[in-house]
């Protein structure tokens, strides 16, 4: 079934009237899509030139400081350094408007970031301590994110925080608090997803959850974290925190009363299933792809599609069998999504839909 | 500019935004993203989905049976059956209609199963054929699939398939006898996937639907790209042993940035397949800029605070001019 996709006009010409918007406000609506089209946001590619622009240009400055022996030495150095740096940073940032000021902006920042890590983490914290380097970066990057606009440095800061604690969790040891970090994660992912859904500041912090949410069920799956106990074991309480989410969050698509429909009966079953017999990272990936979809975003529709991959890869990888039993779980996994959506083509309501 | 606003296609994203800037009430939102995505669409969606992974996973299930059970298997029930799947899925893709998703993905899957044929029937009968002789064998073989589907997926994993084989031919045939260097097949597959570019271009600008995904533009622009800039660097980082193609690979690298910026500019409008070439045209600059400055001078110093501006130069002329072509081409679909 083909069908001629709706115009924005039409669109806001429907909410009119259906006396859900009046005139001046679909006027305000189309100087808003006017003014879109004439500035739109920069694309992904041009985003990424920047930064990585940026990165390269800091990497660079930081090697030249310490040739010249001018890296500082002491934490208080490392301070003062970052503390020059930020306030330069939001300036060009606020002044500079377009491309070399931006760039040059960008790259102070990450230098007094770089700098501000390990000068605050002497200042209240154990150095020793798993933790602490995730924990200060976390703060920087919360107490600089209203003030530096930059969508980069905006993902890239909360990220490198997960990074960061993933990285002191191998290193000690701790693999248990992966578990937290997902589930840290998830609430935070909530929160910045749906509670504050119409806050468009938060879209790079968005992605940046994603990313982390991937980056933490990658590592719950590694080998290394997985303790002799069985995969499964120790797997259980982030499949079963993202299949919470990918319930609640189906609820919310549905709407009140949905849990009547059949629709959303089915759905919920499969996301029960899905959390009893497969992955915290298969999991994760079907109800990001959902999210993807429904916030019709796609840089997390395409990550979701991108780790599912890996993901389906590593559990097969890691069930308990023969391998030629591996291979006929496959067939089988596959020939059952084939025949659940040969029957499902044949309820009412996916006849109605007309797939 | 107006009526361009006005007539864009509506999309959850944007309405979404509308939403967060206020302009639309959360019940008018709520309508608004009802008319644009009715539930229907929920469920074609996820049709698609069970589709593609269920196959996915049932053709790596078959692969891997054969890759892991056939010492265990008499040779001719091996075959028979990677037979009777081929002929199967090719059945089931005709009766279907080969202009359904569903069937196209079939011959997808048959052709996959064609080159797990071949790889069992090289190991059954131990021909002694080299690796690429599978490979260039299997592009052979699925190549009626790949104009039968007119699928754009299918015909990447083709050209992969004769990526891989040139690639097993240089190593297993070209290197050894003919001591052909790496530059030569860089720059021959560069060529190839050229010519792959340049069919995908005339094709849908003839009206060709399937080859109008803009996906398998920059796959193979990158393929491009990619083939030209290693010899390019090389030659750049080591002029004393460059070859001759090192050379030629050069000359057709900035061929490709100047001539991909004016067909993507002028003929056939794509800022992101320009912004492909600029990223290409910056990685080269700066390898340049870094081998002159190297050359220049021993302070290290110097060196590395001369490339931290460079490439704070180089990738904001290149996001500046981006950010104006951006400019540009929207005024020039203005008029």
């Amino acid at each position: 079934m083909s069908e001629t996709p709706l115009s924005m006009a039409e669109v806001l010409a429907g909410l009119e009237a259906g006396g859900l918007l009046d005139a001046g406000g679909r006027q305000r609506a189309e100087d808003y899509l006017v003014a879109r089209a004439a500035q739109p946001p920069d694309p992904i590619y041009i985003r990424a030139l920047a930064g990585a622009g940026a990165w390269l240009a800091v990497v660079f400055f930081l090697a030249c400081l310490w040739i010249a022996g001018a890296f500082p030495q002491s934490q208080a150095g490392c301070l003062l350094f970052g503390a020059l740096f930020l306030p330069l940073a939001i300036i060009f940032g606020r002044v500079g408007g377009r491309t070399f000021v931006s760039q040059l902006a960008l790259a102070l920042i990450i230098t007094a970031n770089s700098f501000l890590i390990p000068g605050l983490v002497g200042v209240r914290f154990d150095e020793h301590h798993f933790l602490s380097y995730a924990i200060v970066q976390a703060a920087i990057a919360a107490a600089i994110y209203p003030f530096f606009r930059d969508p980069f440095y905006r993902m890239v800061a909360p990220l490198a925080a997960v990074v960061m604690a993933i990285a002191g969790i191998f290193i000690e040891g701790a693999f248990d608090w992966l578990h937290l970090l997902a589930g840290l994660l998830a609430l935070a992912g909530w929160a910045a997803f749906f509670r504050f859904e119409r806050v468009s500041a938060l879209r790079p912090l968005r992605y940046a959850l994603t990313l982390g949410l991937m980056l933490t069920t990658a590592a719950i799956s590694a080998p290394e974290a997985v303790p002799a106990v069985g995969a499964k074991g120790f797997q259980a309480p982030a499949t079963a925190i993202f299949a919470v989410a990918t319930a609640l969050m189906l609820l919310r698509l549905g709407g009140a009363g949905s849990l009547r429909r059949e629709w959303m009966v089915t759905a919920l079953i499969a996301v029960v299933l899905l959390g009893l017999f497969t992955s915290p990272g298969i999991m994760l990936a079907i109800g990001l792809l959902i999210l993807g979809y429904w916030l019709d975003d796609r840089v997390i529709a395409f990550l979701a599609a991108f780790f599912l991959v890996p993901f389906i890869a590593l559990y097969y990888y890691a069930l308990e069998l023969d391998l030629a039993y591996k291979s006929w779980v496959l067939m089988g996994s596959g020939a059952a999504l084939i025949a659940v959506r040969t029957i499902l083509k044949t309820r009412p309501w996916a006849k109605e839909a007309g797939s | 500019m107006l009526e361009e606003a006005k007539s864009a296609p509506a999309r959850v994203a944007l309405i979404r935004e509308l939403s967060a800037a206020g302009l639309l009430s959360e019940t008018a939102a709520g309508a608004a993203l009802e008319r644009v995505r009715p539930a229907g669409a929920w469920w074609r969606w996820a049709s698609r989905t069970l589709l593609f992974v269920g196959a996915a996973l049932l053709l790596a299930g078959v692969i891997f049976f054969f890759a892991f059970n056939w010492a265990e298997m008499g040779k001719f029930i091996k075959l028979g059956l990677l037979e009777v799947g081929v002929a199967g899925a090719v059945l089931a893709g005709w009766r279907l209609g080969l202009e359904r998703l569903s069937a196209k993905v079939l011959l997808l899957a048959a052709s996959v199963l064609c080159g797990a044929l071949l790889a069992v029937y090289g190991q059954t009968y131990q021909t002694g054929a080299d690796a690429y002789e599978l490979f260039v064998g299997w592009a052979g073989l699925i190549f009626i699939f790949v104009v039968a589907a007119r699928f754009g997926g299918l015909w990447m994993m083709w050209l992969v398939i004769v990526n891989v084989g040139v690639a097993l031919w240089w190593d297993q045939v070209l290197e050894p006898n003919r001591h052909v260097n790496d530059e030569t097949l860089l720059l021959g597959l560069a060529l190839l996937d050229a010519v792959a570019l340049a069919a995908r271009e005339i094709g849908a600008g003839k009206g060709l639907e399937w080859l109008a995904e803009r996906w398998t533009r920059y796959v193979l622009l990158t393929a491009v790209a990619v083939g030209l800039l290693v010899p390019t660097i090389e030659a750049i980082v080591e002029p004393a042993t460059a070859h001759v193609n090192n050379l030629v690979a050069a000359a057709l690298a900035v061929a490709l940035i100047v001539g991909g910026h004016y067909l993507y500019r002028d003929v056939i409008p794509d800022l992101a397949a320009i912004g492909l070439l600029v990223m290409s045209a910056c990685a080269l600059l700066l390898v340049l800029a870094g081998k002159i400055l190297f050359e220049a001078t021993n302070d290290e110093f110097a060196l590395f605070f001369s490339m931290s501006v460079t490439t704070l130069a180089v990738t904001g002329a290149g996001v500046f001019w981006l950010r104006f072509l951006a400019r540009t081409m929207r005024g020039r679909s203005d008029e």
